[in-house]
Parts: structure tokens; sequence; C-alpha cells
């Protein structure tokens, strides 16, 4: 009943969204709510 | 099994990054002008 397809697709997609969320909170701790690269 | 899922997921982590990458680059030449 495992879907190896839909499994990786999640595994995969939840190191990307820890990523961008610390990398976001990173942006804003330096530099104070401002998403200018 | 196992394999397919990791495959799989570090294909899918791989083309989210080229994605995200490509995006943040043409929105920077974009502004930039």
């Amino acid at each position: 009943m495992v879907e190896p397809l839909l499994s990786g697709i999640v595994l995969g997609l939840i190191p990307v969204t820890l990523i961008g969320l610390f990398v976001a909170a990173y942006l804003q701790y330096r530099r104070g709510n401002q998403f200018e690269f | 099994m196992g394999k397919q899922i990791f495959n799989t997921a570090v294909i899918c982590f791989t083309l989210t990054l080229i994605g995200l990458s490509l995006g943040f680059v043409l929105l920077k030449i974009q502004g930039d002008e």
C-alpha cells in the first residue's frame, strides 16, 4: 500500500521547505524583514 | 522499494532547487534591468 512516487515527492519536498524557512528566517534576522538579495 | 523512494526524493529535491534558483536569478536580472 506504499506509493513510492508519492512518498518520494513528500520526502523530497520536506528538506526544501525546511531550508526555505530557515533561509527566510536568517534573512530577516540579519537585515530586518527585507527580502532584498 | 526504499531505493525507488530515495531516488524520487533526490530527483524532486534537485528539480525544486533548480527551479527556485532559476526563478530568483530571473527575478534578480529583471529587477536590476
